[in-house]
């Protein structure tokens, strides 16, 4: 299939445009990585052993040497050193990943079930009031802060109420708070464009249709709308994945979780350059492979664009 | 005499619009008898689309039924489908009473099967067992003409045409073969060719299944064609209804009179004189068009060529996928042909189309009033925009009184009434709207126009209004007109000379006189024979045609 094919290699293209903007835009922040490490008075570095340094860590070569060193690096599977610990990056990405993946993975499945949750009783709820009530919920969704509304989970749930222990908490119990708090900002503009797109369709003359031939309100919403609705939820569903890596670096620093997001925002701190790189480049893998992922489903989902593929 | 199907008694139906409740159906009654067609004729806003949907229980949100009773006279004795609701409403629905619906194009669900859509009536009545529906679901796509069924149901809509698709629709609503078929404009999204051959499908299973009709279409002649019965109704009222000849050929109200006389298709006039040939003014020589490239290519246009002679107006008439809007687009300088020229007088349209000058000589038309004009703007301000883009006809600026005396001038010109300078065009009816993109495609004072279907979407008192303003303008301004239309009705109305595209190809050019009375070619014919009309009234029109033997060409 042409088309699977063209847009798996647009994809790998992102990747290689990402690795390369990422490093230069690390490279050009002022000040350098081992100055930040190793200039401070106390450890009385002289000049000639800086520069000693920067010739182990390679930072004194050209750039473009730089950046062909640390590519051909990434495709090894060597990412590098962290200037901050002096760890392989690979290996601090190995223990940081797991913990990120199913925060990330729970928090996007909860989301996904708080929008349709949303979405289904805003346009097909029973009363009128009650539609209008979770109608206004996505923008006020929208309006939370992520690390605010952690906080506040964590001073309700577990220090008022003590339904969740803060310590000694299970890995399951520990999780709870963090999902909830990686998924509400993301089930917002998920539920905002999936009602406005059962409303459309909604709209569509077949639905009148499918109402004249007898059909219920389950019928409608299951065999009728779900799936033309599907569609412009999954792309933009796509797109907040980024909202997703962005919430990962909050939560886990609000929540004191060991995960990427923390490695991240320690790595901004420590101007930690390898594990910064190496950060965005699988972020931006995450983020491709996932709207790769969802632009060939589309198809499957909508045959008129099956055609428009083949033409 | 048995007892009708259907009672519609003293039926009142109203909307919430803002603080107040509008009225769109007072007091209606009517009667179906079984086995019969009733049509329900009317313009846009007569209430013939809520009565519809009152029967079925489908009216949009913010309507309500006020008062008067719907009765279905079912074996197991009477219903008031004006008092059901819930599940009782939805087990009479799609059960008892089917619709076809107005538009094929959006009317099945563009992600299911066709098989899916017709096996859900089917299923949501619980007929019977997966493998049974399955059959079924094919016996009907076969029944209602779907060449190779099996495959068709496995297809998804776009797939299909349109005609296809009717069909597919009209096999979901005799699914269960219900007493009562509501028919909502069946065939006005269609070719006239089509629609013939659907309406004759709809007849023929009227037929088998004993099935009462209730037609509602905008189109007197389909009625006068297919029904017993005609109900004519205005302002959400009956006017007048009764035998469909009785009523056509005797009306009580003058409305339907008027009705009658604005209908193109029953018109009992003859086409416009041919007048002594002179030199084209608009030439358009050996043109053809391609869409897509390499093998997908597809000829859109192929080797058509016409003359038009000055302030005469020349129709293109055909079928969807004909080409004549593309023909259209071309000779306003929208876009370049792939080969072949095209003249308005001495410039050249091809080599100018980017020219900002070659807009004062060619203005467009386009069919939908609705999505042609800002809808931010005043319609001052639409009719004044080529004046403030252009400049004024001999090419000077306009200072802002002088604009705004030429667009007060302009909007007199084509009837509007004065105040409709300040107005929005969603304060304006459909008409208005039409009105005022031709006020804005001559306030430049082209010498050609291209009208593309402009008064299709247009009910017929309004299109004979608006067809009457294009005559008068043309003697006043001498205008030359290419009229794109599919309606063979309204060319005989308003062209000088004809020319029948089929599949991008001209198969026939003449005087309008020669094309519509003495058609040459086989498809022509076609065409011309589908125009409905019912045979009574064509043998007493027939009695004006020259009976010239048919060449065959």
């Amino acid at each position: 299939m042409p088309y699977a094919l063209r847009r798996t290699a647009q994809a790998g293209l992102v990747v290689i445009a990402t690795f390369v903007v990422a490093f230069l835009l690390l490279q050009a922040l002022p000040g350098d990585a081992i100055v930040a490490r190793y200039a401070s008075p106390e450890l009385g570095l002289t000049d000639a052993q800086l520069d000693e340094l920067r010739t182990v860590y390679g930072t004194d070569r050209p750039v473009w040497e730089q950046l062909w060193a640390s590519a051909t690096g990434f495709l090894t599977g060597d990412l590098g050193t962290s200037l901050q610990s002096g760890a392989a990056v690979e290996t601090l990405l190995a223990a940081a990943l797991p913990s990120t993946l199913t925060l990330a993975a729970l928090g996007f499945l909860a989301a996904v079930a708080l929008a349709v949750a949303i979405a289904a009783v805003a346009t097909f709820g029973r009363a009128e009031w009650l539609r209008r009530a979770f109608r206004s919920l996505p923008p006020l969704f929208v309006s939370i802060p992520v690390f605010w509304l952690g906080i506040v989970l964590l001073q309700v749930l577990s220090f008022q109420l003590g339904l969740i222990p803060v310590i000694n908490a299970s890995p399951a119990q520990a999780l709870v708070l963090p999902v909830l708090t990686i998924a509400v900002p993301i089930a917002a503009p998920l539920a905002q464009v999936l009602i406005r797109a059962i409303d459309d369709t909604v709209a569509e003359p077949f639905i009148a249709v499918a109402r004249a031939r007898g059909a219920g309100t389950r019928w409608l919403l299951g065999r009728e709308v779900a799936r033309n609705a599907a569609l412009p939820t999954l792309t933009i569903a796509g797109v907040l994945f980024g909202e997703l890596v962005a919430g990962a670096v909050v939560t886990e620093t609000v929540f004191a979780r060991t995960g990427v997001g923390r490695l991240t925002q320690e790595a901004v701190a420590n101007r930690d350059i390898p594990v910064l790189q190496a950060v965005v480049v699988i972020s931006a893998i995450g983020f491709v492979l996932i709207n790769l992922a969802v632009d060939l489903a589309a198809p499957a989902i909508d045959p008129r664009l099956r055609r428009a593929v083949h033409a | 005499m048995t007892e009708p199907l259907l009672t519609i008694d003293d039926l009142a139906v109203s909307y919430r619009a803002r603080r107040e409740r509008r009225t769109a159906l007072e007091g209606l009654s009517l009667e179906l008898g079984r086995g019969e067609v009733l049509a329900l004729v009317g313009e846009s806003g007569s209430g013939k689309s809520t009565t519809a949907q009152s029967i079925v229980g489908l009216l949009p949100e913010g309507g309500r039924i006020d008062r008067g009773s719907i009765a279905l006279r079912l074996a197991g004795g009477p219903i008031d489908l004006a008092r059901l609701e819930g599940r009782a409403l939805e087990d009479i629905r799609g059960r008892r009473v089917a619709l076809v619906p107005q538009d094929p194009g959006t009317s099945l669900n563009p992600v299911q099967t066709i098989g899916a859509s017709v096996a859900a009536p089917l299923r949501i009545h619980r007929w019977g067992r997966p493998e049974a529906i399955r059959r079924r679901v094919v016996e009907l796509l076969d029944r209602v003409g779907l060449d190779d069924p099996e495959r068709r149901a496995r297809q998804h809509p776009h797939e299909l045409s349109g005609g296809m698709r009717q069909r597919a629709l009209i096999a979901a609503a005799i699914a269960l073969e219900p007493e009562l078929i509501i028919a909502d404009e069946p065939t006005s999204a269609l070719d006239v060719t089509v629609q013939r051959r659907i309406l004759d499908l709809l007849d023929d299973l009227r037929g088998e299944l004993g099935s009462s009709v209730l037609l509602i279409t905008h189109d007197l002649a389909v009625a006068a064609e297919r029904a017993d019965a005609i109900a004519v109704l205005r302002g959400g009222r009956l006017e007048e209804a009764g035998p469909t000849r009785a009523v056509l050929e005797q009306p009580a109200s003058r409305y339907t009179a008027t009705l009658l006389a604005d209908a193109p298709a029953l018109a009992d006039e003859s086409p416009r004189a041919p007048r002594p040939p002179a030199e084209p003014f608009v030439v358009v020589e050996r043109l053809a068009h391609e869409y897509g490239r390499g093998a997908d290519a597809h000829r859109a246009v192929d080797d058509v060529g016409f003359g038009i002679e000055r302030g005469t107006t020349h129709a293109l008439v055909g079928e969807s996928g004909s080409g004549k809007t593309t023909i259209g687009r071309a000779v306003a300088g929208f876009h370049a042909p792939s080969a072949g020229g095209i003249r308005i007088g001495d410039r050249d349209v091809v080599a100018a189309r980017r020219d900002r000058s070659l807009r004062r000589v060619v203005q467009l038309v386009s069919q939908n009033p609705f999505a042609s004009l800002d809808p931010r703007r005043t319609v001052a301000q639409s009719i004044g925009e080529p004046l403030q883009n252009l400049g004024a006809p001999d090419g000077r600026r306009l200072d802002r009184r002088e604009l705004a005396s030429r667009v007060s001038a302009a909007i007199a010109h084509v009837a509007l009434p004065p105040d409709a300078g300040d107005r929005l065009p969603r304060e304006l009816s459909g008409g208005q709207r039409q009105r005022v993109a031709i006020a804005r495609a001559l306030i430049i004072e082209p010498a050609v126009v291209v009208l593309d279907e402009a008064v299709s979407a247009l009910d017929v008192t309004v299109q004979a209004q608006i067809l009457a303003l294009l005559e008068r303008l043309q003697g006043e301004l001498g205008l030359t007109y290419l009229f794109i239309t599919h309606d063979l009705a309204v060319v005989r109305r308003i062209a000088d000379t004809v020319t029948v595209l089929r599949q991008g190809r001209a198969v026939e050019t003449g005087t309008a006189e020669q094309v519509l009375l003495r058609p040459r070619h086989g498809y022509t014919r076609a065409l011309l024979d589908a125009v409905p009309s019912p045979d009574w009234l064509r043998t007493s029109s027939a009695a004006g045609i020259d009976p010239t033997p048919l060449e065959v060409a």
